[in-house]
């Protein structure tokens, strides 16, 4: 009994360490990051994206420092120790400039689809949480609609984008739209049902909705969401499980870890 | 001192290992609000579901719901969400029914009364916005692809001929790029345009994203508007049932190539 008083005491106690540490480390990042807050322009989650993509004309950065401040607040990131975000931030934005510059090549898919599944790995996620390099490229497809001046932009230099060749495949990503782009498939493993699915499924799906398709787009397929499916529920406590058995230390050298495998330079 | 030794011992792990896990799970309460929107989903594409920040959101408890142990007390509440679209009520009653109303997000959103959600402790409920389509209209909204129009009519706002004639880049749903076309004829108010269609032999039928550019002094990259067309009539052959070849998927004698190698962390 005596014992079972200590381990609870001791946790109380690490709780506090907890708390206070986090305090910290918001309060000591309320400055850095009040610029980041929306602004009174009337833009949102992904048109402000957009708008700090579009206001990117080159390796400036200032611009740069701002559009992945905004990719990664939208992800959550603000929650992050100040260390660790700060660090993933200089090394996009670094990698971001050597892009615009033309010192670097972009990010391809596949490393985009290693990263992701290198995590479902580790957190012992169901095998639908694994994605491929044309899925990830499936998703770059539906985000361009939303984010023109962000998704397969390429390098840009004074405002001006390489010429296109007509029937050419997507540009690679730069380092800023791969991390925008692999936390977009995370969060689509977490929270969608219709990309939680394995690749024999998916090819079933893709199947299924590309043979006999209809004379007109129609509206039919938009369905209102009624609770969280099986899956959902899974991945949820994927992320609960993982949240509670990661150490600190690993939790704070994984994101480097995912630069790694995106090739974006330490 | 050993027993000193044992408790900081102790706190080193519960806090590198364990954090406050231990008291969540003892204790879980509240709940999570999560704002999200949805891109229109379409016969070929699968829907998305993106964080949608800055939401405000207005809830009522109607109900306790399920077994278990009620976790929180608050009934009422009015907070917006925050950049990642997420705001945690720790102290929030369930399990239970409550029903909400969200206000503002993205741009079409505007306010969605009545989401209804039965929420148990610790959950995240989702609060969805749909799209319903793109800033631009385009007439004729489906092609067929053995007959496709000679042109196509752009509407919305902003176009501007300044610094020269607007452009409309056609886009396949994977992002290839199929060709660009410079407008044919654009209207002094700026609200429609007409385009040229870019050939579309051998394009599979699916959605296709088109990207009106206008022209701008030095040259850059100004997007003015975004509208997508259905394209049908060339269903995608079976086999291969994948529209991207997935190199990590292909088998070869050799096993898979050293870049799609698995990553372990």
């Amino acid at each position: 009994m005596r014992k079972q008083t200590k381990v609870i005491l001791s946790l109380s106690v690490s709780c506090l360490l907890v708390i206070g540490l986090t305090w910290l480390s918001k309060s000591s990042s309320v400055q850095s990051q009040s610029k980041s807050k929306p602004e009174a322009d009337g833009q949102n989650g992904i048109e402000r994206i957009n708008a700090k993509a579009r206001s990117v004309k080159g390796p400036d950065k200032k611009s740069i420092q701002d559009l992945t401040d905004e990719v990664m607040n939208q992800y959550g990131w603000e929650e992050a120790p100040a260390t660790v975000r700060e660090s993933v931030r200089d090394r996009l934005s670094r990698a971001e400039e050597k892009y615009h510059n033309g010192n670097r090549k972009g990010v391809s898919e596949i490393d985009v689809a290693r990263a992701v599944n290198a995590l479902a790995v580790k957190f012992q996620a169901p095998e639908y949480a694994k994605t491929s390099p044309s899925e990830v490229r499936e998703i770059r497809g539906r985000l361009l609609p939303y984010l023109p001046d962000f998704i397969g932009r390429g390098p840009v230099q004074n405002g001006k984008t390489k010429v296109k060749k007509a029937h050419s495949a997507i540009e690679d990503m730069s380092p800023v739209e791969a991390a925008y782009v692999a936390m977009t498939v995370l969060h689509q493993k977490v929270y969608n049902p219709e990309f939680q699915l394995t690749q024999d499924e998916r090819k079933a799906v893709w199947f299924d909705k590309h043979a006999r398709t209809p004379r007109s787009a129609g509206n039919a397929y938009s369905q209102p969401t009624t609770g969280p499916t099986a899956r959902q529920q899974e991945m949820e406590e994927v992320l609960g499980r993982a949240a509670s058995t990661i150490t600190q230390q690993d939790a704070a050298s994984l994101p480097n870890k995912v630069l790694d495998t995106l090739g974006i330079e330490r | 001192m050993k027993t000193a030794k044992r408790v900081l011992l102790i706190i080193a792990l519960g806090y590198f290992a364990t954090g406050c896990w231990f008291f969540d799970q003892l204790n879980p309460s509240g709940f999570t609000i999560k704002t999200v929107v949805i891109t229109p989903p379409s016969p070929t594409q699968r829907q998305m579901i993106n964080n949608d920040p800055n939401v405000q959101v207005i809830g009522n408890w109607q109900g306790d719901n399920g077994f278990g142990s009620i976790c929180g007390s608050q009934q009422t509440l009015n907070i917006t969400t925050g950049s990642d679209g997420t705001k945690r009520i720790s102290d929030g009653r369930v399990p239970a029914v409550w029903i909400f109303t969200r206000s503002g997000g993205h741009t079409g959103c505007g306010t969605i009364f009545n989401i209804l959600r039965a929420i148990s402790c610790a959950q995240t409920t989702t609060l969805e916005c749909t799209l319903t389509g793109s800033n631009f209209g385009i007439s004729p909204a489906s092609i067929d692809v053995n007959a496709p129009p000679a042109t196509a009519l752009l509407s919305g706002q902003g176009l501007n001929t300044t610094y020269g004639t607007p452009t409309v880049e056609f886009y396949d749903e994977y992002g290839s790029y199929l060709d660009g076309r410079v407008a044919n004829t654009v209207s002094s108010d700026g609200t429609w345009l007409e385009a040229t269609m870019p050939g579309l032999s051998g394009a599979y039928s699916g959605t296709y994203t088109i990207v009106i550019l206008n022209a701008t002094s030095d040259g850059s990259r100004e997007v003015v508007g975004i509208a997508t067309v259905w394209i049908y009539g060339n269903d995608a052959p079976v086999p291969p049932p994948d529209p991207v070849p997935d190199p990590c998927l292909q088998g070869s004698p050799d096993g898979p190539a050293p870049e799609c190698t698995p990553v372990v962390y």
